[in-house]
C-alpha cells in the first residue's frame, strides 16, 4: 500500500515563465521526511544551489502541509513556509494554524515550491491539483484583511488564503505570510521572499478529500486524546482553551520567563503586568477563535470599539502582548492590541516589530537616537502612542519607523551606528523571541543551534524546564536546569520530536498538552506505516540534521553565533526570580551536539551520523569527497 | 491576618467566578493550606500526591518567588498579595 494521509503531488511553479511541473515525491521521502519542513529541507537541498540570494528569483519559497494536516488527528491544521531567510542568510521557516493548511491540502497538492519572479504581482490559484497564476494587480497595495474578503467576494467563500500584505510588498524584512484574516506566519522574514517574487497570495480551493490508512484507529486515538485533555483539572488544557496563550503572560513577566524593558528588567519594573494578560485580554475578546477543528481553540477576536485604538481583530498572543508590552513596558493593552491589528494587517511579524520598538526606545533613552530623527516621535518607556505611531510608520515604511527601523533590529543597526548593537536583542539578524534563558537556559541552546536561530517554536530541553512538556513523552532524566551538563539526552530526545510534530502538520503548541504517545499512533494511522517512539527520533534526528546542513552548504555555522551577553545574564539581573543567573550556554549547546552525533566544535553532523540517517547525499557537501 | 491571594486564571470557577480573595495566616503556607480548606476543589490543584505544591505552581508574596525567600515558610503581613502561578512558559 502506498502511503496515506498525504497527496502524492507537490507542485513546482516558475513565477518568471508560468511553467507549472507536478511530482510525486514518492513513499521513501514521506516516509523519512514526512512534510513541512522536513520535506521543504528535503527538496530546497536537493534543488536549489548552494548560495543563492534569499532574494532573488532562484531562490525557491515552499509553502507545505504535513502528512497529519487536515486529517483527525488532533491539531493537525497546519502549514509551513520554507526558504532561505533573508534576515538570517540561514534555513529559513515560519509555521501556522488556522484554516489554510487543510485548504491546501484539500486543493490537491502536499505543497507548492515557488521560484522565479512575475513580470506583474500574481496569485496562484490551487484548485483539483492544479495550480494556476493570475493577475494580482487589482490586489497589490491591499492588506492582508481586505485581500482576503476580496478573494472571497471574487472567487468565491470557501478558498482560503495566504498572502502578504504592503509590508512584504516591499520586501521588508520583517514580512510574515498572513492567513485567515490575520494569522502570521511571521518568522525568518519569509514573507520578504514572498514579495520579491511579486507573489501576493496563494490562494486555495479545499473540494479534495485526504484519505488515511486506518480511518477508524484514527479517530479512536484522537477520542483518547480528547479523553485525557476533558480530564477534570487538566490544568494546560483549561488554561490553554478558556484564555490562549494571553492566560501566561502576567505569569511569565513574574517568573521572568518575558523579558522585561529590553530584556534589562524585571517584574520590579513592570510590576502589573495583569493588566496585558488574562482577564484583562479576554475582557476584550468578541468571540473565540479555533483554528480547523482543534479542541483547544486557544485563539479568540477581540473588539474594542471606542477611543484611540479602536480595533477588531485576532487576539494578540503572548509573544505580541510581551513584545509590545512588558518589553517597552507599556500596560496599555488597547495599544498593543493596535499594534497587533497593525501587524496583521499589514502582514508584519509581531515580534520583529515589537521587540524593534524596544530597542529603538533603549536607544532613544540612551541619547543615540533624537527627537529630531525620529520626526518628533518621544520614544520613552511606556509611551504607548509613540509605539503605536513608530509601528504605523515600520508598517507603511514611512519616517524613522520605516526608513531606519523598517527592516529590523540588525538592519537599524547598521544605520544607527555600532553603539546600537548593544541595545540589540537579536542573533544572527532574528529578533529575539519572549523567552528568557535566565529561566529556561535550554531556550538558548535552541536559540543558537537550531537552524532558524532565535526560534521560541522549536522543542528542546527548555521545555522540561518551562513546564511545558507533553506529557507521556518518555524523555530521558532531566538533571535540572541550571545543571548544564547531562541535559544534552533530555533536549536531543525533546527537539527530535518537536521536528516531527512540526514536519507533520501539527501544532506544536497543542502537542504540548498531548501525549506524546499519540503522535507515532497518529502517524502510523494515517500514513499506513509503523511509527514508534523509536523512528520518531530517527526521523527527527534526520531532519534536524538535513535542516542544519541547508545551513553548513551555505557557509553558515550555528555554532558561531552568539547571544547578546545581557540575555544570558552578563551581567546577571539584580532583582526578580532570576536575579544572579547566569546562563553557560557554550556547555549546553556541546552537550547536545555531541549526543545528536554533530562535532562539538564545528556544529558539522559527522560522517557517520549522516550515513546513519541515511543522508548520504550531504556527505559530499559537509565532509568532501574523500573518507576522513 | 488576611492576605489577597491572586489564583491562576483557570481557578476562578473554583473561587465563584473571582480570582482574588482574602485568606488568613502568617505565612505562605497557612495561606496556601486555608485556601484550599476554603475552597476544596483547589486542594488537588495546589498539592501533590506527596502533599507538597504542585511543581509546576510558583507562589510569589508581591513581587519576589517564594522560592527565593522561606519557601512556605515566608512569613505574610497584613495587605500582602500572594501570586500563585501556573509557571508554564509558551505561546
Amino acid at each position: 500500500m502506498e502511503v496515506k494521509g498525504v497527496m502524492h503531488r507537490i507542485a513546482f511553479v516558475d513565477l518568471g515563465t508560468g511553467n507549472v511541473t507536478y511530482e510525486d515525491p514518492g513513499d521513501e521521502v514521506y516516509e523519512r521526511y514526512l512534510g513541512g519542513y522536513g520535506l521543504g529541507a528535503y527538496v530546497l537541498y536537493t534543488r536549489q544551489a548552494a548560495g543563492v540570494d534569499a532574494l532573488s528569483p532562484a531562490a525557491m519559497l515552499g509553502i507545505l502541509t504535513g502528512p497529519l494536516t487536515g486529517t483527525d488527528a488532533i491539531t493537525g491544521n497546519r502549514f509551513i513556509a520554507v526558504g532561505k531567510s533573508p534576515k538570517t542568510g540561514t534555513w529559513g521557516d515560519a509555521n501556522c494554524g488556522g484554516y489554510f493548511g487543510p485548504a491546501l491540502k484539500m486543493a490537491g497538492v502536499d505543497g507548492v515550491f515557488l521560484t522565479g519572479r512575475a513580470e506583474k504581482p500574481v496569485y496562484a490559484l490551487v484548485e483539483d491539483g492544479q495550480v494556476s497564476l493570475h493577475s494580482a494587480e487589482g490586489y497589490w497595495g491591499l492588506d492582508s484583511v481586505d485581500t482576503e474578503a476580496k478573494f472571497q467576494a471574487e472567487l468565491g467563500k470557501e478558498v482560503r488564503v495566504a498572502c502578504i500584505g504592503p509590508v512584504g510588498e516591499r520586501v521588508s524584512l520583517m514580512a510574515a505570510i498572513i492567513n485567515d484574516g490575520g494569522r502570521a506566519a511571521g518568522r525568518s522574514g519569509l514573507g520578504a521572499v514572498m514579495g520579491s517574487k511579486r507573489l501576493k497570495a496563494v490562494v486555495t480551493r479545499p473540494t479534495g478529500k485526504i484519505e488515511v490508512a486506518d480511518a477508524d484507529a484514527l479517530k479512536a486515538t484522537r477520542k483518547r486524546v480528547l479523553d485525557e485533555y476533558y480530564k477534570e483539572g487538566n490544568p494546560a488544557y483549561e488554561l490553554f482553551s478558556n484564555y490562549g496563550t494571553c492566560g501566561i503572560t502576567a505569569g511569565s513577566v513574574r517568573t521572568g520567563d518575558a523579558p522585561v524593558k529590553n530584556w534589562m528588567g524585571t517584574v520590579h519594573d513592570f510590576p502589573e503586568p495583569e493588566a496585558i494578560s488574562d482577564d484583562a485580554v479576554i475582557a476584550t475578546q468578541a468571540r473565540k477563535y479555533g483554528c480547523w477543528r482543534c479542541p483547544i481553540a486557544c485563539g479568540g477576536h477581540v473588539k474594542i470599539a471606542e477611543g484611540p485604538y479602536a480595533v477588531e481583530g485576532h487576539k494578540p498572543e503572548y509573544e505580541t502582548l510581551a513584545a509590545f508590552g512588558s518589553m517597552c513596558l507599556n500596560s496599555n493593552l488597547a495599544a498593543i492590541s493596535k499594534a497587533n491589528d497593525i501587524c496583521n494587517r499589514m502582514g508584519m511579524d509581531t515580534i520583529a516589530a515589537g521587540t524593534t520598538v524596544a530597542f529603538a526606545i533603549e536607544c532613544y533613552e540612551r541619547g543615540l537616537i533624537t527627537k529630531e530623527e525620529t520626526g518628533g516621535l518621544e520614544l520613552t518607556w511606556g509611551n504607548h502612542e509613540a509605539m503605536v505611531a513608530l509601528t504605523e510608520q515600520m508598517a507603511n515604511g514611512t519616517g524613522f519607523g520605516g526608513e531606519v527601523l523598517g527592516d529590523g533590529m540588525k538592519a537599524a543597526v547598521a544605520r544607527i551606528g555600532p553603539e546600537a548593537e548593544a541595545a540589540a536583542m537579536q542573533i544572527a539578524g532574528e529578533e529575539l523571541p519572549m523567552h528568557d534563558p535566565r529561566l529556561s537556559p535550554g531556550i538558548g541552546c535552541s536559540f543558537v543551534i537550531d537552524a532558524t536561530p532565535g526560534r521560541h517554536t522549536q522543542y528542546g530541553t527548555w521545555l522540561e524546564e518551562a513546564n511545558f512538556i507533553p506529557p507521556d513523552l518518555g524523555q530521558p532524566a532531566f538533571p535540572g536546569k541550571y545543571t548544564y551538563t547531562g541535559k544534552g539526552e533530555n533536549g536531543a530526545y525533546i527537539s527530535n520530536f518537536g521536528h516531527v510534530v512540526n514536519a507533520a502538520g501539527l501544532c506544536m503548541f497543542g502537542c504540548t498538552v498531548t501525549p506524546g504517545t499519540a503522535v507515532p499512533e497518529f502517524l502510523t494511522h494515517a500514513m499506513g506505516r509503523p511509527y514508534t517512539m523509536g523512528t520518531v527520533q530517527e526521523v527527527g534526528a534526520r531532519i534536524a540534521a538535513l535542516r542544519t546542513a541547508f545551513n553548513l552548504r551555505e557557509g553558515v555555522r550555528n555554532v558561531e553565533f552568539r547571544l547578546p551577553k545581557r540575555v544570558l545574564g552578563i551581567p546577571p539581573l539584580e532583582k526578580g526570580d532570576t536575579a544572579g543567573i547566569t546562563v553557560d550556554n557554550e556547555t549546553e549547546i556541546r552537550d547536545y551536539l555531541v549526543v545528536m552525533g554533530w562535532d562539538p566544535d564545528t556544529g558539522v553532523p559527522k560522517r557517520e551520523t549522516l550515513e546513519r540517517l541515511g543522508l548520504d547525499f550531504a556527505v559530499a557537501d559537509l565532509h568532501g569527497c574523500g573518507r576522513g | 491576618m488576611p492576605v489577597t491571594v491572586r489564583v491562576p486564571p483557570p481557578w476562578r470557577k473554583y473561587l465563584d467566578d473571582r480570582r482574588e480573595v482574602d485568606v488568613a495566616g502568617a505565612t505562605v503556607g497557612e495561606v496556601v493550606s486555608n485556601l484550599a480548606a476554603e475552597f476544596p476543589s483547589l486542594k488537588k490543584r495546589i498539592y501533590g500526591g506527596d502533599g507538597r505544591l504542585v511543581s509546576a505552581l510558583a507562589v510569589f508574596v508581591n513581587q519576589d518567588s517564594i522560592g527565593r525567600m522561606a519557601g512556605l515558610e515566608t512569613p505574610v503581613a497584613d495587605g500582602d498579595r500572594v501570586t500563585i502561578l501556573m509557571a508554564i512558559a509558551g505561546g
